[in-house]
Formats: structure tokens, sequence, C-alpha cells
């Protein structure tokens, strides 16, 4: 890093890390009155403390969380009897009358029974910290920290698959550092992004994807943050819910609360743990089918064979240019944590190193993490908490992934019979010499000699495709270092159980240095000259919220709870994008080139809203609460004003009521809601732009010129998604088996399409509102424990979800992906495969159907996870196991299909055959490129079950731990991606070649999906 | 930490009686007053919300002229269009084939090209609308700027720079296109576009006229010529060529000082960095059979092509043979010369029935250009027109020529396109997106 960039990263971090004590400072002063309660929260099946569970005295703003040892400590009690009552993502929640005298201790220990359902749990909402139980919509939450234990995600992205219902994720590939895909009930959006938008302890951050210039890999923005620092994730999945969050929340809200210190834990708890394990490639990647017309034996068609022909056996003469790209990758990390403090001032911070390899050569990523996150109590009414997220991390991506000329590439693409063998001259015998199949195949034909038809035959490098050998390859240099800090600061202020305000402030800010080049080395890359492109991205987020809530009764049973709030929110970008061809040896900086070129890049949005909540309470069992939000947004167009967002939800928890049977149901509620939110259009879509162009004058000068960019339109609003859901929430059998349903039906108005224009108006195309999209569907999930004794508890998790989407509103089909194949087109599904159908007119001509056919979708209509933890031996050892399955979306392997149009064989084994077995001529015409047949004839069902999850944790005795002088130490070891299931026949179903999309997808010389097992060790101080 | 238990049963008797009167003040007159607020806030705070792009122009940045700027867009759209505009052209009649793997240019390559081509609208119909649509707009911007109070040399040539380079796209629309159409107008066919193309080399030469300015006053009298040939108005186009000087010639530029600017061809067919998409037949086996370019021998001889077994082609199938005509990045391409002038006034002589007059002119060439031997004509059209295909595929070899060529003398009933091939195609369709999105095509 730049130094001076250094310096700026120092000063940022210095600033929040130390203002927390300063400020604690003050508030030790603050001597509390009153008593104490004080204790230790424990599961009541493994009796491990549990961390980060909330304890708070009913009716107070008095609370506190527990650390690492399970222990809290609350002052400043009124003396007398008090209700204490304690939550916990997992579990059900408890309450305890407690005794408390003036200046003294009270002692009260909870045991938490594991319960999947419980309605008293605590989410944080647009308008702060609500139960489960007054929200009418359903809201999924992970316990990031035991899934981090469970699942050993190398990212956020794999922590969340298949722990959340209605959330689809796919990686985009097996490279590592690619992105991710998240999509909550389906895609909202025809031409916007519909990533969720993300918050991370209240400051909303950057998710941005970004092309690396090698293919389809992407950066992505939303990776960063590490799993090893976050408590919990909650998922807000659509209109219904989002509609506070405004005008970008149509595609759902991803809301991130990191790790904090404990309220009450004896001293500092110290915690280490670190990781260990290989991931490599178990696919098979196309099998070669060279050229029916050349024939050099079947062991030449053999991917498989070529690939170990290369790896190093004694025929290859050259190992340094044919070596194997493959290995396996190694993955490390090691973390360290520091948590702790009293109940005015408590602390979390921790350090994480994570270096993975990929498992192609020059694949691979490096992050530090650095966190430190301070809640301080400097009142009784005023909590402060601040989080600071440092990361600085370094990832270098590969040709492959959507790159024909890329590894994957070199070998579904090569050519056999140029491979360098060693081999005696079939006509004269003698020593072995270097030649290649195709001089051998002509020498034993002609009976020429091996050695002339070999220097006249044999061009090694044409081996692979496009000339690019491992060994070229390995010298493309393509990195991207990145330097990235995020913190906010949240204050509460509260008066009574009567009044509370909130303000937060947010900030994220990157700085995303990326390069692609080709050294000027003497085995270059592609045989190209030497270049350098750059691109220095800095991106600034900020985010400004403040809500105050009232609460009041209107009579014995009705209460109401008003809230207001306002948010700004800007999100700016700013990029250098020099690049230079033809540098000297060892000298690559852009300004060493022989021919230099830079551009800059500059985007802004700016969202200022407003919302007004109502929330009314009947006996603390029915919530009905309407909301409005108006929102302004710099990318509407000047002739739109602010538009509101409007919705009301209502939740019902009926098992409260007198007549509703106790037996065997423990809770259950019933819940709706209506809402509507937003997506905004791109910063300056509303405005016809001219783009500057570099022009050549007659005389060789340059100088600068205009070109049309885009039509604006200054009718230009957001997009709007309207929702409804129903669903009930049921928890029976003393919490042993909890059921969630929900039905959502979700559409897209008005929305945001890049409208097509006539190519002869001189403008391609304008932003019009003018589509519409439509989700419908439902999310249902069903946790059981089936076995719950002394020292062994099993439980299971089954979750569900069903979407279908589909193109409700759009004036002209627009096409996707740009091969031919998909197509938004009204009245189908989301990017839809089409086929136009060919035939073979009476002149044996090759006649392309007008009208395309429906063959299928991109997405799948079924997505659904199995989960199962089994704990044994006094629950000291968890054996844990998840299976994600896809079902109902088409795969298009279009590797096949340029290896097809490459007569690498691939359309012979799809040709129709006579009754010879020869392929029959329609066939053959069919396959001709012109009618651009042969994606359909690789069109294959996507669907798949796969094994992404199986680990085993052990806790150690606690003698064995003494020894060690810690609390706890855990063992584990993990697999991940075992297994698949599936009748596609690529390398990986589960790939998208084109990065993050909304709707483009397909399999073309795409990394597969790692297989991976790793070790871990954790130890509790 | 602090939490609200909001709705709890257990705060049901407490809450009334621990409110503030602060809270309850707000309670009975603050909300409306708080939502008032807020909405004047959010509809006042427009400087908060205004974004300035300083990376793009909009139209009021163009007001008063801005002459250069304006002529140079001009410019700019034509040359980047050009080079892909005489690649496309050139698979399509075979002056190159394809060694690249794009289905869309195997399409054209096999003159099957279906009207949802990608390449046909991206690269070909889109970007000649585009520059025509920017000389037309420069037209108008620099019409308006008159009595301005600016350069006023400057803006009248200008005009007619701009109007050169509007009549000069609406001809490739015709030659290239089977139907075409202009600002979402009605579509028409290429002897209507042609039409079109000729009033406005006319209108272009009254302004290079009044501008002053010799070298498009040629341009635009070559450019009636060839307008006028295609029509069929063979006497107007032997006149107007005959205005042309020998020397004449008028180019689009290229730069190797960024890759927007850089000659397209040079890297499609020769650079390295572009891996050859693009190369001559030689009569190999093809995606679509057995290509090989008409002249292959006699241009192998001239040194117009180098056959190269070292290097690979994209597609790794075909054997590259390297054009020689344009051999760096910043080779300019002729868009009209003498030499067209003067093959346009030999064929009118062909045509005319004064066969050695036509040869006159031929030789000349031939000789001069090329050190080759007199040849003579017959007279009869039928065998005379591959000759003259054949003179001006040499002397205008990749400069979008040959298909206007073919298109004329299949007219003649003699069909020089490439054969063999799975389609028929003469022409390029309208794309699909000008169908489906323009109601009065």
């Amino acid at each position: 890093m730049p130094e001076g960039k250094f310096r700026r990263a120092a000063r940022l971090l210095v600033v929040p890390l130390l203002l927390p004590l300063l400020v604690a400072a003050s508030a030790s002063s603050a001597a509390a009155q009153g008593g104490t309660i004080s204790g230790t929260i424990i599961d009541a099946g493994t009796n491990q403390p549990l961390v980060a569970a909330q304890v708070f005295i009913t009716g107070t703003t008095l609370g506190s969380t527990t650390g690492a040892d399970g222990k809290y400590s609350i002052s400043g009690v009124q003396p007398g009897t008090v209700e204490v009552n304690v939550r916990r993502i997992g579990y059900a929640s408890t309450t305890r009358q407690v005794q408390v005298a003036e200046g003294q201790t009270a002692t009260a220990d909870f045991a938490l029974s594991s319960a999947a359902v419980s309605l008293s749990e605590i989410v944080v909402t647009a308008t702060g910290e609500q139960r489960k139980r007054e929200i009418g919509n359903a809201v999924s939450t992970i316990d990031a920290s035991k899934q981090t234990e469970l699942k050993a995600p190398t990212n956020i992205a794999t922590l969340i698959q298949g722990n959340a219902t209605g959330v689809d994720i796919t990686s985009a590939s097996g490279t590592v550092g690619n992105a991710a895909n998240i999509k909550i009930r389906g895609n909202t959006s025809i031409n916007l992004d519909n990533t969720p938008i993300v918050y991370v302890d209240g400051a909303r951050i950057n998710t941005d994807a970004r092309s690396r210039g090698v293919g389809g890999a992407m950066s992505d923005r939303m990776l960063d943050i590490d799993p090893s620092n976050i408590a919990s994730i909650e998922i807000v999945k659509g209109p219904a819910a989002a509609t506070l969050y405004g005008t970008e929340a149509a595609a759902g809200v991803i809301r991130i609360t990191t790790k904090n210190g404990g309220g009450g834990s004896e001293g500092a708890q110290f915690s280490a743990h670190g990781e260990y394990g290989i991931s490599w490639d178990p696919n098979d990647y196309s099998v070669r089918a060279w050229n029916p017309h050349i024939d050099l034996g079947d062991q030449y068609k053999d991917t498989t064979y070529y690939i170990d022909n290369l790896k190093g056996s004694a025929d290859i003469p050259d190992k340094a240019l044919y070596y194997d790209p493959f290995r396996n990758g190694p993955i490390g990390k090691l973390g360290i944590s520091l948590r702790g403090g009293s109940e005015k001032v408590n602390y979390f911070t921790s350090f994480d190193w994570k270096d993975q390899k990929g498992v192609f050569v020059t694949n691979g990523e490096r992050a530090y993490n650095l966190r430190g996150n301070f809640t301080l109590k400097p009142r009784e009414n005023v909590t402060i908490a601040i989080s600071n997220g440092y990361t600085t991390s370094s990832t270098a991506y590969n040709y492959n992934d959507g790159e024909s000329w890329g590894y994957i590439g070199a070998v579904t693409l090569g050519q056999p019979m140029w491979t360098p063998i060693m081999a005696v001259d079939p006509n004269a015998g003698g020593a072995a010499m270097q030649t290649c199949p195709r001089a051998l195949e002509e020498a034993r034909i002609t009976g020429e000699s091996l050695a002339d038809v070999t220097a006249a035959t044999c061009n090694y490098d044409r081996t692979f495709q496009g000339s690019n050998n491992f060994a070229r390859l390995e010298t493309m240099d393509n990195q991207v270092k990145l330097e990235r800090y995020t913190g906010s600061a949240t204050l509460t202020h509260t008066q009574g159980s009567v009044w509370t305000n909130r303000l937060t402030v947010g900030y994220d800010a990157y700085s995303e240095y990326g390069w692609n080049m080709i050294p000027n080395v003497p085995l270059k890359v592609l045989d190209s000259d030497p270049s350098r492109n750059v691109s220095d991205i800095q991106n600034r987020t900020v985010t400004l919220e403040a809500t105050t809530a009232l609460n009041f009764n209107l009579t014995d049973k009705w209460l109401s709870q008003t809230t207001f709030g306002g948010q700004y929110y800007t999100k700016q970008l700013r990029g250098a994008m020099p690049s230079a061809t033809n540098f000297p040896p060892g000298a690559y900086t852009v300004g060493n080139g022989a021919a230099t070129e830079g551009d800059e890049a500059f985007n802004e949005v700016r969202t200022m809203g407003v919302f007004v909540q109502e929330q009314l309470s009947f006996a603390d069992r029915l919530y009905i609460t309407p909301a409005v939000r108006f929102d302004r947004n710099s990318a509407f167009g000047d002739n739109l004003g602010s538009v509101a967002y409007p919705k009301v939800s209502a939740s019902w928890v009926m098992s409260e009521e007198a007549w509703f049977p106790r037996l065997p149901v423990d809770e259950f509620r019933l819940r709706g809601a209506w809402g509507t939110s937003g997506k905004q259009p791109g910063s300056f879509d509303a405005t016809t732009l001219l783009q500057v162009t570099a022009v050549t004058l007659p005389d060789g000068s340059a100088a600068s010129g205009f070109s049309t960019l885009r039509q604006g339109n200054p009718e230009l609003k957001p997009e709007r998604g309207q929702e409804l859901e129903l669903g009930f929430d049921a928890s029976l059998f003393e919490h042993r088996l909890g059921l969630e349903f929900t039905y959502f039906d979700k559409l897209t108005k008005d929305a945001l399409v890049l409208r097509p224009l006539p190519p002869s108006q001189g403008f391609t195309s304008v932003w019009d509102n003018v589509g519409g999209v439509k989700n419908k569907g439902f999310e249902a999930a069903v946790d059981a424990t089936l076995l719950r004794s002394e020292g062994t508890t099993w439980s299971m998790r089954l979750a569900a979800t069903h979407v279908t989407s589909m193109i409700t509103e759009l004036a002209a089909p627009i096409p996707v992906g740009g091969r031919g194949l998909q197509e938004h087109r009204e009245g189908y599904a989301f990017g839809a495969y089409f086929m136009r159908p060919v035939s073979i007119d009476g002149s044996d001509q090759v006649v392309v159907a007008e009208d395309p056919v429906y063959v299928g979708q991109p997405t799948p209509t079924y997505t659904g996870s199995l989960s199962s933890t089994l704990s044994l031996l006094g629950n000291r050892l968890t054996l844990y196991g998840q299976l994600g399955m896809s079902a109902g979306n088409k795969q298009v392997n279009y590797t096949e299909v340029y290896q097809c149009r490459q007569s690498f064989g691939t359309c012979a084994a799809k040709y129709e055959r006579d009754a010879n077995g020869n392929p029959t001529r329609e066939a053959r015409l069919k396959a001709d490129p012109a009618a651009n047949f042969e994606p359909y004839m690789f069109l294959y069902d996507g669907g798949f079950v796969k094994l992404r999850s199986l680990s085993a944790q052990y806790n150690l005795p606690d003698s064995w731990a003494g020894r060690l002088g810690a609390d706890r130490v855990s063992v584990s070891v993990t697999g991940t991606n075992l297994a698949t299931w599936t009748d596609y026949p690529g390398p990986d179903p589960e790939v998208n070649s084109q990065g993050r999309q909304n709707a483009s997808q397909r399999d073309f010389f795409s990394a597969g999906q790692t297989r991976a097992v790793s070790f871990g060790l954790i130890l509790n101080y | 930490m602090t939490i609200m238990e909001s709705g709890g049963a257990t705060l049901l008797g407490r809450a009334k009686s621990t409110a503030p009167a602060l809270a309850r003040t707000i309670l009975r007159c603050g909300r409306s007053v708080m939502v008032a607020a807020g909405l004047v806030a959010t509809v006042a705070c427009n400087d908060m919300l205004r974004v300035d792009d300083p990376v793009n122009l909009t139209p009021d940045d163009l007001q008063g002229g801005a002459t250069a700027l304006t002529v140079n867009g001009v410019r700019g759209a034509f040359q980047s269009m050009f080079d892909y505009y005489v690649m496309h052209t050139a698979i399509l009649t075979d002056e190159m084939i394809l060694a690249g793997t794009f289905p869309y240019r195997a399409e054209m390559d096999a003159r099957s090209i279906t009207s949802n081509n990608e390449g046909l609208l991206g690269d070909l119909y889109t970007p000649l609308s585009t520059a025509r649509f920017m000389a037309d707009t420069a037209v108008a911007i620099l019409d308006a700027a008159a009595g301005s109070g600016g350069d006023e040399a400057e803006r009248l040539q200008g005009v007619a720079i701009a109007k050169y380079y509007a009549a000069y796209s609406r001809m490739l629309l015709a030659e290239a296109f089977c139907k075409s159409a202009i600002n979402g107008g009605q579509g028409l066919t290429s002897d209507e576009r042609m039409a079109d193309a000729l009033t406005a080399f006319q209108d272009a030469g009254s302004a290079a006229q009044a501008a002053g300015d010799a070298e498009l006053i040629a341009a635009s009298k070559l450019g009636e010529a060839r307008a006028n040939l295609w029509l069929g108005q063979y006497p107007a186009a032997a006149s107007a060529a005959a205005e042309v000087p020998d020397d004449f010639s008028f180019k689009a530029y290229y730069s190797t000082a960024s890759v927007a600017q850089k000659n397209k061809i040079v890297r499609l067919t020769y650079a390295i960095d572009e891996a050859r998409r693009f190369t001559v037949g030689d009569g190999s086996l093809t995606f679509t059979g057995y290509e090989e370019w008409a002249y292959f021998d006699e241009w192998e001889s001239l040194g117009l092509l180098e056959k190269r077994p070292d290097l690979t082609s994209f597609n790794a199938a075909v054997p590259v043979v390297l054009q020689l005509k344009y051999l760096t990045a910043d080779a300019p391409i002729v868009m009209a010369s003498g030499t067209e002038a003067r093959l346009i006034e030999a064929e009118v002589k062909l045509r005319d029935s004064d066969p050695a007059g036509a040869a006159a002119i031929v030789n000349d060439l031939r000789s001069s250009h090329w050190g080759l031997g007199a040849i003579s004509f017959s007279g009869d059209l039928a065998t005379d027109l591959p000759v003259m295909a054949r003179e001006r595929a040499r002397e205008l070899w990749l400069t979008g020529e040959r298909l206007p060529t073919l298109r004329r003398y299949l007219e003649d009933g003699v069909d020089l396109f490439p054969g063999g091939k799975q389609g028929t195609d003469t022409c390029f369709p309208v794309p699909q997106r000008e169908l489906d999105t323009n109601p009065n095509f």
C-alpha cells in the first residue's frame, strides 16, 4: 500500500479505536446504585456456556450480553423482585423472578433449551430492535458463530448457503475470489442488480462485483466480510419487509451483526482458532473428441489421457512447458480475539488471517482482518455501539471462467496431434526422438523419415488452444489489492420505556487497486505485446440514520409505538484506469510503456428518505403495523418528486389466546404483510448522455469528439416492488419441533428496462419504466429435535423454497447474455432459454424459424437443504452434515458448443444417426454454425444434489483443556462439497461463467466448484 | 446493551406512569409536525441530492456550436465504424474468410445471415446508423449556430464535412443492407436509399463549394458518381467521376494512440494480440467449406498476401494467410480516390460499348500501380464484368467496395458471389431490433 494511503488508513483506525476508551474513562466514574444481578447462561443440552445471549430486566432498559464464558452482570437494578428474561438465537426464551437487595449481588443462572422457532428472539429492523413476534413478515436469522464452527465457510456466501429459506446462493465458479450470486425470492429487476443491500452493524456497505478482465471472473466486495467476525445475520426478504429501507431494498436486505464483548464476564476472554485444509478439483472436464477427419487413435480423444500425459510422464520432453496446472490448494486460517468488559464498557477485538490457494497455479487470495467493536454505556439510558472493521487482501485471478484461452480451454481445445512425444522412427527404428502424433502417423502412412516429417509438421506450441501452454499462462499477472474500512457508531438514548432515540453514522470506504498484466518476458501469454491495464477504484458509502420511537398505552391492553425516522445515504465511486503496452523487461509501470492510455470513472448516488411507522399491539399478542416511507434520489428523473412506499403488517400470537390448546403447541402465530419498496435507476440514467471519444485527424493528431451514449428520460422513476406474504410459525412438543411456512407473491411494477430504440434513431437505448416481473412461491422449514437425552442431541432441519418467476410485462423481447440463447420475453420465465427450430427446405438450405420456442429457464424453481446435527459423548462430539439441492433449471454447456464449432466432434455425439450409424444429413446441416442450433444440443437439466458440508467437532475434556490453561479446546474436521449427484454431464452444474448476473447463465470453460477437507482448532481462555 | 421491550405485556402497567411530560407533549402534537418536517426536508434538500457527471457530456454542453468537437465527433463515429464495416462486408464476399469462432460472423461467412445476428446489429447496422445520425445531428447543431458569433469559415467547413459523412453513411446503408431506415422512419430499399444518398452528396457538394474546400468538392463528386453508378445513371456517373483528380484520396484515419483508434482490420488480421480472427482463403477446408480467394495466386505473387504456416489462426483450424495491405494499426482506409473515379469511368465506357476506352483506363492503372501487362475487354458484358471485378478487387481491396460491385453485377446477371456456401445472401438483412422497435419500418 502506498505510504500515504497507509497513513490515512491508520488515522481512520486510530480515531474509532481510541474514542471508546476516552468515553469509557468518563463512564467509569458514574457509580451505579441499587443491586446487581449476575450469572451464567449455558446450553441445557451440552452444558456449554452460551456467548451472545441477551439478558435484560423486564420493564426497564437494563440489559447485558454474555461473553464467551456465558457470564453476564447487570447493575443498577432497583431493589425488590424483578423479572429477568434471557434470549438467544436458536433457543427458547426463558424468564425468572429474581430478588435483588440494595448493594447486593443476586445470582441468576439459566440453562436454555434449543428451539428452532422462538418468537421472543430479537431481530434488528429499520426502526430498531424488535421481537420476532411483533413483526408481520418472515425474517431468517442465522447464528453465524455456530455455523462458522460447523461449516468452516471460506466466505459469507457459503456461510449463508442452505441456512435461510428463500435465499439462493451460488458461487460463479471454483475460482478463489470469484463472485457469488445471492438472490432472495427470485430475480426482482430485469436490468438492475438483484443482489440484496447489506448493512454491517447499521452501516450500509458496498457490495459491487467487478469484472477482472480474465473472462467472467469478478471480484466481489460482498465477500470481504470475514465470517469469523460475524455474530448473526438477519435476512429481510422482500418489499413487504423492506419497505422502510426504501428505494434500493426491493431485492431484500441482509443485516450483519458482528461480535461484541460480554457485559459482565469475569475478565477478558481470549480465543484463538486455526484451520488448515486442502482443496482440489474433483471435476471431469469435457472429453476430447478431436476432428473425426484425422484419426490419431482413440487415446487422443480422451482429455484425461491428454492431461495425464502432460503431468510429467517420461514422454514429455519439455516439462517446463507441460507441467500440471492443477494443484491441491491449501487453505490456512488463523485468528485471535479478545473480548470482555463490564456492564459499562465492553469490547471485542480480533485479528484474522486467511490464505487460500486456488486449484490452478496462479489463483489465490490472502486476507487480513482487524476488528474492534466497543459498546459503551456512559449513562444508564445511553448506549453507544462502535463497530470498526479493517480488511486488506490480495487476490490473484487467472484465465478461465468464460475465457477459451485459459487453463481449461488450453486442455479442452488443445490439439493432441501436436503433443510432444518421444517415439522411434516406424520406418527406420533407432533411438526415440521428440516428435508429435501427427508426424508419427504421417511417417507410418507415407514411409518418410520420421525426422523429416517431424521437422515439416510438428508445431508443439499448437498443442494448446491459441498457443497458450501452461507455462505461458503462468506468466499472466492479474491481481487485486484491497484496503477497506467499515465502521459505524450507533447512539441509543432511552427515556424510561416510553421514548427511544437512535442515531447511526455508517462509513464504508475501500480502495481496490487491480491490474491485468502480460509481463515482458520471453514466453508471454497469447504471445502478445507486453501490456498492463490498471484499475484504481475508490468507493465510499456513507449512511446517516436517525429514528425516534414513542410508546404509550392507549388502553389497558392496547399499546402504541410510533417511530419516526430519516435516512441519508450516499455512494460514490471514483476510478482511474491507466494502461500501457510495450514496456521494457522489469519496468512495468504504466509510465514506462511505449504507448499509454488512461481513463477515469465517476459515479454517485444519493438518497434521502423519511418514514413513519405506527405499531399497535393488543395484549402483547396481536400487532398491527402500518408505515410509509418517502424517498428522493439523485437518479430520479427531473420530473419526478418524492416517492412513497407504504406497508402494513400484522402478527397474531394465537397460542397465547385463552382458547388456544396448550399442548402440544408451545407457540403459534399467524403473520401477514403487504408492502412496497423500490429499486432506483443508475446514477445518470435519466439524462441524455454523449460520450467523449478520441478521434484521429487527417494529420495523425488526436482530438476530442463526441458520440451518442444513451437517450435520457426525464420521467424516469424507481421500479416498484410490491409484495404480499402470509405465513405462520409454530413450536411444538416443548420446542422439539419447529415449523415455518411463508407464501409470498411479489410483483415488480414499472421495472426499469433498458428499452431498445430503433438503431436508425441514433441512440440505441433508453431507460424506461416499462417492465414487470412476478415472483411467487413458498418457503417452508421443519426443524426437529429427534433426540434430546442426557449427553446426546440429534436435530434435523429441512428447508425448501419454491419460486416461479415470470416476466409479466415487456413491450419487446430483450436478448440476454449475447449468445442468442436467452431472452426476457413477456409471459415466460426470467431470462428463459428459447430455441428457434431449424429445418431443411427443398433446396437443402437450413431454415431457421423466426418464432422461438421456450425450452427452459436458467434459475431453479426449487431449492432446498437438509441439515443434521448429532451431538454425542456428553455432547462433546458434534457431527454435522448439510445437503443442498436445486431443481427446475437448465444449464447450457457452452464449452461443448465451442468444441463443436471448432470441429472437436462434440456435435458428432449428438447427431441423429441413420440405420448404418452415420449422422443424418439433416443432423449435420442443423449443426451448421449459421443455424446457431448447437446451444440447444448442449442444454441440460441443471438440477443437482450436493453434499455441501460434513464435519465432526470434538470438545476435549475439561481436564485436557485445563492442562493447556484453556476453558475450552475444540478440534474439528470439515469436508466441503464432498459429493454431487446430477444429470448434468459437464464438470459442475453450479457455475456461471458470467460471474454475478441477473439472468445470463452458462458454463463456458468454468472452473468447477472445488472439494476441500480442513482441520480446525479452537482455544478459548 | 439496551433493549426496549416495546410491546411486552409486563410493560402495560408501567409505561403510562413513567411517561415523561415531554413525551406526552410530543405524542399529542409532535407527530404531525415531524411528518411535515420530514417531508419538507425531503422535498427541499435538492442540493443534497444533486450529482454532476464529469465523465460524459449532455446536449447542453454543445450549445453554441462547439464546432471542432462536433465535427470531430462525426469523424470519430465514422472511423470507428468503417473498419468493422469493411471487414464484415469482406467475409460476405470472401475478400477475407473467418478464422475466428463467433457464430454471428460464421453466418456472414456462410452467406446465411439471420435478422437476430448479433454482429449485424452491434458491429454493422447500429454503428453505421450512429455515424449517420451523428453527421445529421452535427449539421443541425452547426446550422443552428449560424450567426452566433463564432468562426464562420470554420462553421461552414464543419457543415460541409458533416454533410459529406451523412451522405457517405447513407451510401453504405444502401450498398450493404437490403433495406434500411433513418431516424425510425420507413424502410427503404437499397435503390431508394441510394437515391437518398445521391441527393445528400449533391447537398454536400454545395456545402463544400460554400466552404471553398476543394477536397470535399472532389469527394462529394465521387460520391455522386458512385451513387449514380449504382442507380444505373451511367452518364451522370462518368460526368461526376471526371471531376475527380487522379491523385485525389479521402481517407478514414486511425492511430495507435489508443485501442479505440486502432485500425481494426489490422487488429483482426495481422496483429498478434487479436489472434487473427480473419484471414484470406487459400482453398483449405473451413467452417463453411473449401474457401479460396478467387485471385489468390496472382495476389500472392504481387505481394498482397503471405501464407504463414508458422502462425495459428484464432480458431486454430484455418491456415493463416496475412493480408499485407494494412500493416500497422494506424494505417488509413481509403474512402474515395482518383483510382475509384477512373474505374467508374472505365466501367461506364464498358457499358457504353467502348471496351477499348475502358481497357485504356484499366491498363494505365495496372501498369502504374502493379507493373502488370495490358488486358483487353471483349465487348460482351457477361465476359467483361468479371474481368472488371478483378481489377476493382485489386485496386479497391478491403475498402468496402467488393459488396456493391458484386451486387451491381448481379443485376447484370453476373453472379460473382462466392459459391459453395450454405446460404445465398447478397446483402445484409435489417436487424430484428429495428423491425421490433420501429413501427414505421
